[in-house]
């Protein structure tokens, strides 16, 4: 019995060292579902997909960001970071700014759907020290792999 | 009976004691946090008078602490008397001294120091120039002074005071805010603002001027004063609010209660660890165990500690992230915490493990179990699915990090990298410590599998054979792990030869690590594992980044730029008040109108080469600003812009020999409020580099793709192909018409993305290429190709992450050492380790040596060559102007900011030209306008060229955060010094970096070689030179236990040969006198026997033989008792004849002992159940202190116990009234040592030598033969026993035993 455990133990460990990023297996199930678009639809996705990026940042949700994230995103946050980053990493850099910066309001002003690099620029009002503050944020998209990933986040 | 381990006996007492009262000041601080808000909430108007009074105070203190600075240093400079003299001398050397005295006295970049004469004039000056508002008149009086003034760029404050006896006035300025969120990359950041806002948790202002009162704008104000209470100006101060007041002590109180809970966490769980030592189950303490480590680790996380109380950037994202285990990687910092409990966990599971498998071993018979190939088979698939985390977890340390791994230019990597590279290393040796723990146990199943051996090292080849079978049918399942096919075995080998080499040591059978010898080997396996796997997965991301730059090239229109360009027009067109004073023609300066705007906008704080160009209504142009870009790229870039719709972005490429240079542009008409044109604006930006002036080595536009390869120094060569032919390229190593190679043209049109990997050999070089097909233009291929890193830069990286392993070994045995002592430690070692350790430190104490030459020749060399450039450069502009001005005058009509950007142009240097002390004209007017460079010529500049004439002084200056170097010429025109030429060289660290790389990589990779071979070297010559003192400890030991046939060969003729010569001679002696006194012995002993038996046998033979007499006397006498007494003395004789037999048998006993069955025997077993035999003594207590392994040696169990019985007994004889018996074992150096003590009257001396004697008693009914007996079993053993006593206290008697030898037949 002992070494049954002991076995189920040594089984059950392993797959916890297998770290697998979440984009990547997101990547895998988005695949076919993105094979299917054509051209005409695919403004209409990008403006399906800002519309849900911007739903989720006023409401403070990272879930579409975690969602879309390229493998590798050009972040650049202002008087912050700037550079490329990983998905994981531009994820985990995104969170700590929005998690210190409660949203107020959040609507992108401007949407440019045109491919290949379709984009959008909206205002982010927040509460930060017991005021209200503002940035610009501004997204880019890509198309990799047959799905719409972010490439670009700069908050200026 | 309960378990104790040795953890269990540390005192619980002060841990508890530490948990308490961290417990308590946890829930004091809560509630505090707690009453603080309802109170703060509650009585919010009387707290905020409070809190803004608070504020007045810290702005106050802040303010005059700069005034404080200011003031030390302008007392400083008025008291230097030797200053003063050497200004008023007159002489240009002696000013030129009073110039670097003066400079000497500033105290930071911002710092600058004038000395102004009563007129007004700076005589003497250091630092930038600051527009100060003191007026001339108010020069000549003798009161200190201070202001707050504003240029285009900065605000400074300024303080002046008066030298009354030297007629001058020193003014000390300081820049304390720049003025507009302009790029780092243009000027120092630097904001008194910000430093207060973030101290004081509201939005802070510093204005330079009075409080304004009379709005109620949501701020308050704080007046500055100068000396005379006037006011300079004043801090506006956003309003304490209710929940910035809450955040901000919150922020505090969240601190102190995240730092005492995490350490009451760590003091409970220590706590609770201790006590589970109690346990004797190992299952459920190996899993209680793991639920308290783990815990802590959860909780610290929720807790935010260590995290807030160090607060370093190892906590950041930035550095490393990822998402898994809901946050326990989230940085580096928690990666490493991660880490170490796995470590330890792992460790201590294998320990357990290890314990109880041995146990199973010694107790459970061997049969065949075939079965246990499936659980071989399981742990095969366990394996390979670990290999494949331990790589996902390298894919993530290199993927989901901005670490710069290989970073050419420092021998040693930075704290951080140093730090991922311990993580790397103790993920390492989790993986060593499951994966070798994982073989032991495939090959112990495989052993208890095939039972019946057939051929050598069967099991061996059964989990090989396994292992391959496993592995080629995972290969076609979908549920295989996904990594190169060879990884996995090749890490099988590595674990496989890891078991090989921890099992010739014998120093551990699973667990690696815990012995300095083991650490070794260990730590080498993990060089092994992880360097190569770090390797390749950074080349991977290597060709990714290479890829995402082909994109970026490919990419028709970079959103983002465009969107800049947009934004700038957006905001040129918002900004009314500028087109009302331009159409008005109130434009007092016109170039600050452009670059006000240009400051404000995305463009200048992203800081890319751009220009503005403002036009009125009527079209003129009333202001522009440009940085970064030439009048001829302006003029080309215009002509394009103007030629196109409005608003209408327009991408310029211009294929230069370096590279194409593209250009993004638009203008726009500027509209008022009725919608009516007041104007139009024209903004332009560089796309792909930054430069500042012609010939510096260009700054990318952003920070990675092709600058990582350039921060390795292996330059990106990008050509364009089109129709199969090269047509442009920025490789001087390639030509135009170059073909694309066939395989490239072969694989394309049926390539499935549009991206392909090549290796391109070209002249002589090889490269890894990648291409791309360019889908909006047909026929066009992109190509990226940097050169492959050979061998050298692999050396080179080995050598870094070795030291860095290095350094935790020597950290490792630092700990240790203090802990036991350093002279143990070292005592600990042997000879052949410390011969290696001085081996080791005296190759790498030179490479140290080596790193620090290079890098004082590698700067050395370019500062000298960067002289060698300027010098160059200011001649061949010294030639240009003399050719161009004939006299003074011509020289101050015609030199101009359009002259020097035509010779600019011409030679391919842009530089300045200064008239006096003043900037009088340069290629790159901006900078000076706007303030990014001092319009006025540095003091050092001033004194060196002007006044003493040197022909070339060069100094390091600096533009935003970038130091560079400035060479200056005076231009000397009919023999007057009418200027002073300067030229800027950005290029010098980059330069002195690339030079570094070089020379680091070519001489540090072939080191490294060296230091292989030398350490291979060490350890051969380490191996002789202790062979011949390894080979006479081991014959010494074989001394000691006994064998005196032992013999050593000297091998040389030496001091040691003559050693080893001397030990042989020795043990001939030794056995010439073991043979002699054993024949005595054995005489001795004969006759000690003989008389044994004879008084033995005499004593029952005497009762016998008065027995027969008497009843032969009865016989003859016919006494009448006679049969009565016929009963009793044959009774008697009979009893007689019986102890005779009796005595017979122990003799008997003595001197032949009963066949011997030999079997592996747990020595605690064996004594627990002993021990267990004499439980129900009364007044006796048994105590055992056990070693933490069983040891297990090789005899006849029933015998040994017989030892372990006999000598209980006697203590418990000894033990009339009571008392205790311990039982100590211990294992050191492959022996047992068992250790049995009495608190009983002890034995006197005289009589301790006689007890392992036959025949030796002090009870009455013993025969004096048990410990004899005793003492004839350990020695057959290969063994010893002694006996130690103190009368009055008790007697030890210890046992010696070697675990699993081969015992005396």
């Amino acid at each position: 019995m002992k070494r049954v455990l002991l076995l189920i133990w040594l089984v059950a460990v392993s797959p916890l060292l297998a770290q697998v990023p979440a984009s990547k297996l997101q990547l895998h199930e988005r695949t076919d579902s993105s094979h299917r678009l054509r051209f005409d639809s695919q403004v209409i996705d990008v403006q399906e997909h800002f519309m849900t990026l911007e739903k989720d940042l006023a409401s403070g949700s990272m879930n579409s960001l975690v969602r879309m994230m390229g493998q590798q995103v050009y972040i650049e946050i202002a008087g912050g970071e700037r550079g490329y980053f990983s998905s994981n990493q531009a994820v985990s850099l995104l969170q700590n700014y929005f998690m210190q910066r409660k949203p107020v309001a959040f609507a992108f002003s401007s949407v440019n759907q045109r491919a290949p690099s379709p984009y959008a620029t909206g205002r982010y009002t927040f509460a930060h020290r017991g005021a209200r503050e503002t940035v610009q944020i501004y997204v880019a998209l890509a198309r990799q792999d047959h799905r719409w990933v972010i490439t670009h986040v700069n908050i200026y | 009976m309960e378990y104790r381990h040795p953890l269990a006996h540390i005192p619980l007492r002060p841990v508890l004691w530490g948990f308490f009262v961290c417990s308590v000041l946890t829930v004091v601080l809560v509630g505090v946090r707690w009453y603080w808000q309802s109170s703060a909430q509650r009585n919010w108007p009387e707290l905020q008078a409070g809190r803004e009074q608070q504020i007045h105070q810290i702005v106050r203190s802040a303010f005059y602490t700069h005034v404080r600075e200011l003031l030390d240093i302008a007392q400083k400079v008025k008291s230097d008397r030797t200053l003063f003299d050497d200004l008023s001398s007159q002489a240009p050397t002696s000013i030129l001294r009073a110039f670097e005295r003066l400079a000497a006295h500033r105290t930071g970049d911002r710092i600058a120091i004038d000395i102004v004469d009563p007129r007004g004039n700076v005589v003497l000056w250091t630092g930038p120039s600051a527009r100060v508002p003191f007026t001339n008149s108010r020069y000549a009086t003798i009161d200190t002074a201070l202001a707050l003034s504003t240029s285009s760029l900065h605000t400074f404050l300024a303080l002046r005071l008066p030298v009354p006896e030297q007629f001058l006035t020193v003014v000390v300025s300081k820049a304390l805010e720049v003025n507009y969120p302009i790029s780092n990359r243009f000027v120092t950041p630097t904001s008194f603002a910000a430093a207060l806002s973030n101290r004081i948790g509201t939005e802070v202002r510093l204005l330079v001027a009075p409080p304004d009162t009379t709005r109620d704008d949501g701020y308050f104000y704080v007046p500055l004063h100068d000396y005379h209470r006037n006011v300079i100006g004043s801090v506006a101060v956003g309003r304490p609010t209710v929940e910035s007041e809450l955040q901000r002590i919150n922020a505090q109180i969240d601190w102190m209660v995240s730092s005492l809970a995490g350490v009451a966490v760590l003091l409970a769980a220590f706590a609770a660890l201790v006590s589970l030592m109690r346990i004797s189950s190992a299952i459920v303490r190996s899993l209680l165990l793991t639920l308290i480590l783990w815990s802590i680790r959860f909780v610290w996380l929720a807790l935010g500690f260590p995290r807030q109380l160090i607060g370093t950037s190892l906590f950041e994202p930035v550095l490393y992230s990822t998402p898994f285990g809901g946050g326990i990687t989230e940085s580096l910092g928690e990666t490493l915490i991660t880490v170490g409990i796995l470590l330890l966990n792992v460790r201590w599971l294998l320990t357990e493990v290890q314990g109880r498998l041995q146990e199973q071993e010694d107790r459970r018979p061997v049969h065949s179990e075939p079965w246990q190939l499936l659980a071989v088979v399981i742990l095969i698939v366990a394996f390979l699915y670990m290999t494949h985390g331990f790589g996902e977890a390298f894919r993530s340390f290199v993927f989901d990090s901005t670490l710069q791994y290989h970073d050419p230019t420092a021998l040693l990597p930075g704290g951080p990298l140093a730090v991922m590279h311990l993580t790397i290393l103790l993920l390492t040796l989790v993986y060593l410590a499951l994966s070798t723990g994982l073989l032991f146990l495939m090959l112990r199943l495989a052993r208890r599998a095939v039972h019946r051996a057939v051929v050598r090292y069967q099991d061996v080849l059964v989990v090989v054979i396994l292992f391959g079978l496993v592995w080629g049918v995972m290969l076609f399942l979908p549920v295989t792990p996904k990594f190169p096919s060879y990884y996995p075995v090749l890490m099988f080998l590595l674990t496989g030869t890891l078991c090989l080499v921890l099992q010739r040591i014998g120093r551990s059978t699973t667990i690696p690590g815990g012995y300095a010898r083991n650490a070794i080997w260990v730590i080498t396996a993990a060089f092994v594992a992880a360097v190569p796997l770090l390797d390749h997965k950074l080349h991977q991301k290597d060709r990714e980044h290479l890829q995402l730059l082909a994109e970026e090239l490919l990419r028709p229109v970079d959103s983002w730029l465009s969107l800049v360009v947009n934004e700038g027009l957006r905001t040129a067109a918002d900004a009314q008040e500028v087109w009302r004073l331009a159409n008005e023609r109130q434009r007092e300066s016109p170039s600050e109108m452009a670059f006000s705007l240009w400051s404000q906008m995305l463009v200048g704080r992203e800081g890319y080469n751009s220009a503005l160009m403002l036009y009125d209504a009527s079209g003129r142009e009333f202001s522009r600003f440009a940085v970064g870009l030439t009048t001829f790229e302006q003029t080309e870039m215009l002509r394009t812009m103007f030629n196109a719709e409005e608003e209408v972005l327009q991408v310029v490429e211009r294929k230069l020999p370096t590279g194409v240079l593209t250009y993004y542009g638009a203008w726009s008409t500027v509209r008022d409020s009725a919608n009516q044109p007041v104007g139009f604006v024209a903004l332009m930006l560089a796309a792909n580099q930054r430069s500042l002036f012609r010939g510096e080595a260009p700054e990318l536009l952003r920070p990675l793709t092709r600058e990582r390869f350039e921060r390795h120094f292996r330059e990106v060569v990008i050509s364009e192909f089109q129709n199969g032919v090269l047509t442009t390229t920025n490789s001087a190593q390639f030509y135009r018409g170059m073909p694309l190679p066939d395989e490239v043209m072969a694989s394309f049109p049926n390539a499935q993305g549009k991206f392909l990997w090549q290796t391109l050999l070209h002249d002589g070089r090889r490269y890894e290429t990648l291409y791309a097909r360019d889908d909006t233009r047909p026929g066009t291929v992109l190509a990226l190709s940097v050169e492959t890193l050979d061998i050298r830069w692999h050396l080179f990286n080995g050598v870094k992450i070795a030291l860095v392993y290095l350094a935790v070994v020597v950290v490792v045995l630092l700990l240790q050492s203090s802990v036991r002592g350093m002279q143990k430690e070292l005592q600990a070692l042997g000879f052949r380790a410390r011969l290696l350790i001085a081996f080791g430190v005296l190759t790498i104490l030179p490479l140290f040596l080596l790193a620090y030459y290079n890098r004082e020749l590698a700067t050395e060399r370019l500062e000298s060559s960067i002289s060698r450039r300027l010098v160059e450069d200011l001649s061949l502009l010294e030639r240009r102007m003399l050719q161009t001005f004939d006299d003074e005058e011509d020289f101050l009509n015609g030199m101009t900011d359009d002259y020097c950007e035509t010779v600019a142009s011409e030679l391919g240097i842009d530089f300045t030209v200064f008239r006096s002390a003043t900037m009088k004209a340069s290629s790159r007017p901006e900078l000076y306008q706007t303030a990014i460079l001092d319009s006025r010529l540095s003091g050092q500049a001033y004194a060196n060229t002007v006044l003493v004439g040197r022909n070339y002084f060069q100094q390091v200056e600096q533009i935003g955060e970038v130091p560079y170097t400035v060479g200056y010429k005076p231009l000397v025109l009919n023999d007057r010094i009418v200027g002073v030429l300067a030229v800027q060289a950005l290029y010098r660290q980059r330069e002195i970096d690339e030079e570094l790389a070089q020379r680091n990589v070519y001489t540090m990779g072939v080191y490294a070689l060296v230091l292989v071979v030398l350490i291979v070297l060490g350890f051969v010559l380490a191996h002789r030179l202790s062979g011949p003192l390894r080979e006479l400890t081991m014959a010494s030991r074989e001394v000691a236990r006994g064998n005196l046939e032992v013999q050593v060969t000297p091998t040389t003729t030496d001091e040691i040969g003559e050693l080893m010569k001397s030990f042989n001679d020795m043990v001939r002696e030794l056995r010439v006198s073991r043979e002699q006194i054993v024949r005595a012995e054995r005489e001795s002993a004969w006759k000690e026997m003989a008389k044994q038996v004879a008084h033995e046998i005499k004593n029952p033979l005497t009762p016998m033989k008065l027995s027969i007499q008497h009843l032969r006397r009865a016989f003859h006498d016919q006494a009448p008792d006679f049969p009565a007494l016929l009963e009793r003395i044959t009774q008697t004789v009979i009893e007689q004849i019986d102890a005779l037999s009796r005595i017979a048998s122990e003799f008997s006993n003595f001197a032949r002992m009963p066949e011997r069955t030999y079997e592996r025997v747990d020595v605690h077993l064996l004594l627990r159940e002993t021990i267990n035999l004499f439980r129900e003594i009364r007044g006796v207590e048994f105590r055992t202190k056990f070693s933490d392994t069983s040891p297990v040696i090789v005899a006849d169990r029933s015998e040994l116990q017989r030892v372990f019985i006999n000598l209980i007994r006697n203590s418990v004889q000894a033990m009339e009234q009571g008392g205790t018996i311990t039982i100590e074992t211990a294992v050191q150096d492959q022996r047992c040592v068992i250790a049995l003590t009495d608190t009983g009257p002890g034995i006197p001396p005289s009589l301790q030598h006689k007890v392992f004697e036959p025949n030796f008693s002090t009870k009455t009914d013993g025969t004096g033969l048990g410990l004899a007996i005793s003492r004839r079993i350990i020695e057959d053993l290969n063994g010893t026993i002694q006996l130690t006593s103190d009368v009055g206290k008790g007697t030890t008697f210890t046992i010696i035993l070697p675990t699993q030898s081969t015992p005396h037949a």
